[in-house]
């Protein structure tokens, strides 16, 4: 098995150490400097030729200590190396140097004892060279084996294989693959360091993961971009938005143009969990949907479960949209940054303690107010706009085997519309982070996370003069444990609980003067607790199976009031009957639910896989919103006696294929969904200060099904995916009177369902610095209400509506493009710079965002109107730049 | 007030769309739709007042959505038999006038204050409706009126479809009143302009003074609740009243009680009234009223009828300390100021305030 061919020169038995070395070599070949140095010193070196073949060196040495000399000559090759005996030197890879020892070293060197048929472990993490930032999903292969693995969120990595001799390669995007021979003769750790590749800026990959990752995990229904790749993509008026790239993939739909969130898999916008290192974010969007509140500079990878959600996950039932930050680079302080049209960014990183402590501060700020101030008109110019955001990050490396990260996140928007009426909403939120590992089996994690969202009105108009104010506080702390007991076994386990305070509305009249009455909607308040289980089993290499179950255990608690309504007639204000009282602390109503969470992959062969999952998850908080799109200032509301807790079932089926050398892959994946008691509204529902706000809801069943296709390509040149999605979301709203059904209890689709979509993304490399990057994308209209006639009251016309969504609104369709030119491509430039010119809508399409009726002419005539929320092209300009010391 | 809320963000949202220059636009479309199957639309209510003007119901067909045909004629239904009874079984009968309208004749005049009123309905072919029982509620007076002369500026969408600004100075009419310390009051306003104005007769004994009663200048519903206001003094903002010529202007404000039931019809009306389309809009709503087919429970049955007490108040503007006006010089038309045809029901005798 030993492989390792020894190439002895001649020498004399002199004592090399001591000897001092004078010579200079311009671009020599490594080998040729080698065996000069055997015989100038009388020395033997033993090395393997293809460690050191394609290495050149330019070295300069004047009376440099000979160990000094070798072991700059070596570096650029990754060896090391070991004095066995004063004439002989054993060449040692770097990475293995330090368990080398020279005696095994060299016995295994010179006698090729072959190594007993046994399984090993090897282990270590994947970092960064440059910032020591560790590498999420980095790819780690054994070539021979066509064995891999992916490097897990802390950059770790195991790997079980027979005891040998292997290539061992290191992937991640925008780095430069290492590719190293490991001898395998006991378990050992091998911590592997990437460089940058030169022209990072531009480095387009279409993910972190394993080439064959996607056909041979058991995940489905995951998507990870990284952000190299969402800065790639045209960006609306320039601001690179993660969850726009998000609805670039198949599954994912909007209701329009400048609506907050996204629908997963026919999901609400609030069944989306949105995490940003770990913090739940309750709103996502900067001005009123337009932007989303993930600084690009900040985020790290973005992770979107759309199924097959792990059982450490749970709070909502459509989807995980997992946003992780940067660490701070560990090596040496970098300023980065850009200017846009509409905000710019600034980010400062650097060690605190090199290699073991670092920091990130980036922040970001827009200026709308400034180009509203150029608007011709007085109440234009009045009005003001601004959003920031900061993001800050610290980790450090306590020892070996802790690690501690504490983040924080600030967020504000505000805008103030003429001279009277403002809205302002907010977010901080805070995470510590610690990482513990017991051993290469055991890993924990602990989190703690405590957040505030607020958001209000305030109005100046006399005499209705009032400050409307709402908030959502509050705290989580979370524990998981992975342990890894063999490469067939994976167990993960934890236990999370959240408590969550919401203030529903408080009004205050904002003068003396003003005729308001003060009104204080009562608070809520409720815990959430749960623990779960789930154990991924390899039976064979050609079948495994995960399977896992969540229980979660939710109180709504005291104090707090609870209205009865009578229970034969629908719930009205009229019909409370009685009120019960709660005092602090005492549980008002709980829920209790198993969420179990299953899946299975069966190998077909080399290069594909089929895969069957399911899961069931449970969602206690709502967002209250009967209009086509949430606005940041819609209410959120907790289960109570009334509103039940929202239960979504998944059953999906998926088939991927991976062609080509794993650079094209292929999927196809099937999902059901049955979704429970999901939160409709009667018509003309009155959802703000109104504290009977249960009698107006309605429980709602609804259902969707869909296919996903997806090719997509990861290569040099060209990459980027195609993707067709159909899907259909329905709801049903059957209750016991005519009140409390929606189109007399059938089913109707979903404010956003369209069921064809087709997405094309597409990233071509023109030359080193330049690469022009599309998008295209095409889906049906959304459903729509359409009159039925028209009636004359009171002189006025007043349009009868049909049932809800029986018809939809124009197709949508629109091309983006980016152009984006590097400054340099330098590997290790200081100063490292882009410009970015994107178009969005290309061809100007007056994409209808909606259909409505009104009366014109004074109220007498009927009229429809399309609107097109984006009537042009809309041209863009972004410089970015990046300084490191 | 809050329940201009929506429509304030909707405001927003348009202006947003402006700063961002993204051109978003509104464009007309020609749109028919719905059923030929027409269904009674009953419109009108019973006053404590003994007028006859304001104590009637319009009985119509509806007509399909048809953005074509630019213009809206309702067929009215004719020969109905239209009974008032209340909670003690008096009775009142509606006569039948033009166009499908039945009025509450003075002589027949019987509406007590706290009784329920219901609105019986035959048509000729035999099929009957009944309205819901209707509790006439008492209203609180109008404290007071005012006024102010402001310049509106709206983002409004032009024949090009494209946001602009538009200017226009108007008086704004707000009435004051005392809502009563018990919850669940609910309130309607509508209005009726009357307005002086001169012709230049020369040395003519023509008449030159003169005035336009031109009913009702509200194009969009005016109600609230006391939610908010609970016990307290209000203001409502009820119309605006055009600053077209320096003239008097005489405005009468009406304000309704309502019951709970009436104020969502003429909540969600409203509601209707001020979609724009924009994301903030709630969906469209079924606006379901108080009338149902006492024969086919199926039958839809569009409209309300609602009962009301009621208590009015007036102002007169003097806009001619505020003129000039943007626009036009005001010039004096020439003849006789009655049959100039400028204005609608015009006469020359002159109104109370004048």
């Amino acid at each position: 098995m030993l492989l390792l061919l020894l190439l002895p020169g001649k020498g004399w038995a002199q004592n090399a150490d001591q000897r001092p070395i004078t010579a200079n070599y311009q671009n020599r070949p490594l080998q040729e400097v080698l065996r000069e140095l055997q015989q100038q010193h009388s020395i033997r070196i033993f090395y393997l030729p293809e460690w050191v073949e394609p290495v050149r060196v330019t070295q300069n040495f004047n009376q440099t200590p000979f160990a000094t000399a070798l072991r700059q000559l070596l570096e650029k090759a990754q060896l090391s190396f070991v004095f066995y005996d004063a004439q002989t030197v054993v060449l040692v890879p770097l990475s293995a140097a330090s368990v080398f020892q020279p005696d095994t070293a060299l016995a295994a060197a010179a006698a090729g004892i072959a190594t007993p048929d046994r399984t090993v472990t090897l282990s270590g993490h994947v970092r960064s060279a440059k910032t020591g930032e560790p590498f999420v999903g980095a790819t780690v292969l054994l070539e021979e084996l066509k064995k891999g693995t992916v490097a897990d969120e802390k950059g770790y990595y195991t790997l079980t294989a027979p005891a040998g001799e292997y290539t061992l390669r290191v992937r991640a995007v925008g780095m430069t693959e290492d590719k190293r021979r490991v001898r395998l003769q006991q378990s050992r750790t091998m911590d592997v360091e990437l460089f940058e590749v030169s022209n990072q800026l531009r480095e387009v990959a279409v993910s972190a993961k394993a080439p064959d990752h996607n056909v041979e995990s058991l995940e489905m229904g995951v998507a990870r971009l990284n952000i190299a790749e969402v800065r790639k993509m045209p960006a609306f008026l320039g601001e690179v938005d993660v969850i726009r790239s998000v609805l670039m993939l198949p599954g994912v739909t909007t209701v329009g143009e400048g609506a907050s969130g996204f629908n997963v898999r026919g999901g609400s916008i609030d069944q989306n969990l949105v995490l940003q290192d770990q913090a739940p974010l309750f709103s996502s969007s900067h001005l009123f949907g337009f932007f989303s509140v993930f600084n690009p500079d900040m985020v790290r990878d973005v992770t979107l479960y759309r199924g097959g959600i792990p059982a450490r996950y749970g709070g909502r039932i459509s989807s995980v949209l997992d946003v992780e930050l940067k660490e701070g680079n560990k090596k040496a302080p970098i300023v980065s940054g850009g200017i846009g049209l509409l905000s710019s960014r600034l980010m400062v990183e650097g060690p605190i303690v090199k290699d073991k402590a670092s920091f990130v501060l980036g922040g970001r700020g827009a200026y709308p107010g400034l180009a509203l101030r150029y608007m011709p008109d007085k109440s234009v110019r009045d009005s003001d706009g601004y959003f920031y955001d900061v993001n800050a990050k610290v980790s450090y490396v306590l020892s070996e085997k802790d690690q501690l990260t504490a983040s924080g996140y600030l967020s504000r928007d505000g805008f103030r519309f003429g001279a009277d009426t403002t809205y302002t909403w907010g977010t901080a939120t805070g995470t510590v982070r610690w990482n513990h590992t017991f051993s290469n089996k055991l890993l924990s994690t602990v989190t703690a996370v405590a957040g505030d969202y607020d958001y209000g009105v305030s109005a100046e108009t006399k005499p209705s003069d009032y400050t409307l104010d709402s908030e959502i506080k509050y705290k989580m702390l979370q524990a998981d444990f992975s342990y890894e007991p063999s490469v067939q076994h994976k167990i993960n386990l934890g236990a999370s609980s959240a408590w969550h305070n919401f203030n529903p509305g408080v009004l205050r009249p904002s003068s003396e003067q003003s005729s308001l009455l003060p009104i204080s909607m009562a608070r809520e308040r409720s815990l959430e607790t749960a623990v779960y289980l789930d154990h991924a089993y390899t039976f064979s290499p050609r079948v495994s199976v995960a399977y896992g179950l969540r229980y979660s255990s939710y109180f709504n608690l005291g104090p707090g009031e609870v209205y009865l309504y009578n229970p034969e007639v629908p719930r009205r204000e009229s019909t409370i009957i009685d009120t019960l009282r709660y005092a602090n602390g005492k549980v008002i109503q709980q829920y209790n639910y198993l969420e179990p969470r299953a899946s299975l992959r069966v190998s077909l062969g080399q290069n594909s896989s089929l895969k069957l999952g399911y899961n069931r998850m449970v969602q206690y908080i709502h967002l209250i919103s009967n209009t086509t799109a949430a606005s940041p200032v819609d209410i959120w509301k907790t289960s109570n006696a009334y509103l039940k807790p929202q239960v979504g079932d998944q059953l999906a089926l998926g088939f991927f294929k991976n062609m080509q050398d794993n650079t094209v892959e292929l999927s196809a994946e099937a999902y059901y969904k049955k979704l429970h008691n999901l939160v409709e509204y009667k018509d003309g529902a009155q959802l703000l200060l109104n504290s009977t706000l249960d009698a107006d809801l309605l429980p709602g069943d609804g259902k969707a099904y869909g296919l996903e296709l997806m090719l997509r390509r990861s290569g040099k040149r060209l990459t980027g995916w195609a993707s067709y999605t159909y899907s259909r979301s329905l709801r049903r709203v059957d209750g016991p009177t005519a009140e409390e059904k929606i189109n007399n209890g059938d089913y109707f689709p979903a404010n956003f369902d369209k069921p064809h979509d087709l997405t094309l993304v597409l990233n071509q490399q023109l030359s080193r610095l330049i690469s022009l990057a599309a998008n295209f994308t095409y889906s049906t209209g959304r459903p729509i209400t359409y009159p039925e006639s028209v009636a004359v009251i009171d002189g006025l016309l007043m349009v009868n509506y049909s049932d809800r969504n029986q018809h939809r609104i124009p197709d949508y369709h629109r091309l983006d493009l980016a152009l984006t030119i590097d400054g340099t491509n330098k590997r290790n430039a200081n100063w490292v710079s882009s410009w970015v010119f994107s178009v969005y809508n290309v061809y100007g399409r007056q994409n209808p965002y909606s259909v409505f009726f009104k009366a014109s002419y004074g109220g007498t005539v009927p009229q429809a109107y399309r609107l097109s929320v984006v009537g042009s092209a809309v041209p863009a300009i972004t410089y970015n730049f990046k300084l490191t010391k | 007030m809050i329940q201009g809320r929506t429509g304030h963000r909707n405001g927003l949202w348009a202006l947003l769309l402006i700063f961002l220059s993204l051109q978003a636009c509104v464009e007309p479309f020609e749109l028919k739709t719905g059923t030929e199957k027409r269904s009674l639309v009953v419109s009108g209510m019973v006053t404590d007042q003994n007028l006859p003007e304001l104590n009637k119901v319009t009985l119509t067909w509806t007509e399909p959505f048809d953005g074509e045909k630019r213009q809206v004629l309702n067929e009215p239904v004719l020969g109905a038999t239209v009974l008032l009874q209340d909670n003690q079984g008096n009775s009142m009968s509606l006569t039948e006038g033009a166009r499908g309208v039945y009025t509450l004749l003075e002589s027949d005049f019987e509406v007590q204050p706290r009784r329920t009123y219901t609105l019986h309905i035959r048509l000729p072919d035999g099929r009957e409706y009944a309205s819901r029982p209707e509790l006439l509620r008492p209203v609180p007076g109008i404290r007071d009126i005012k006024y102010e002369f402001k310049e509106f500026v709206d983002v409004v969408r032009s024949s090009a479809g494209v946001l602009v600004e538009r200017k226009s100075v108007g008086f704004e009419v707000k009435a004051q009143a005392q809502d009563p310390a018990e919850r669940g009051n609910y309130y309607r306003w509508d209005t009726e302009g009357v307005f002086e104005f001169f012709s230049d007769v020369g040395d003519t004994p023509l008449p030159s003074q003169c005035w336009s009663h031109v009913g009702s200048i509200n194009t969009k519903v005016v109600v609230s609740d006391d939610r908010l206001v609970n016990g307290r003094l209000f203001e409502q903002h009820v119309v605006v009243v055009p600053a077209d010529i320096p003239t008097k202007y005489r405005i009468k404000i009406r304000q309704y009680s309502l019951t709970a039931e009436a104020y969502e019809f003429w909540r969600l009306l409203s509601q209707q009234q001020s979609s724009v389309g924009s994301i903030f809009d709630p969906p469209a709503a079924r606006i379901t009223g108080n009338v149902y087919s006492l024969t086919d429970p199926e039958e839809q049955v569009t409209g309300y009828f609602s009962v009301s007490a009621l208590n009015d108040s007036f102002l007169v503007i003097n806009r001619s300390q505020y003129a000039p006006f943007p626009g036009l010089p005001y010039e004096l038309p020439k003849g006789n100021c009655l049959i100039l045809g400028l204005y609608p029901n015009v006469t020359n005798e002159k109104p109370l305030g004048f």
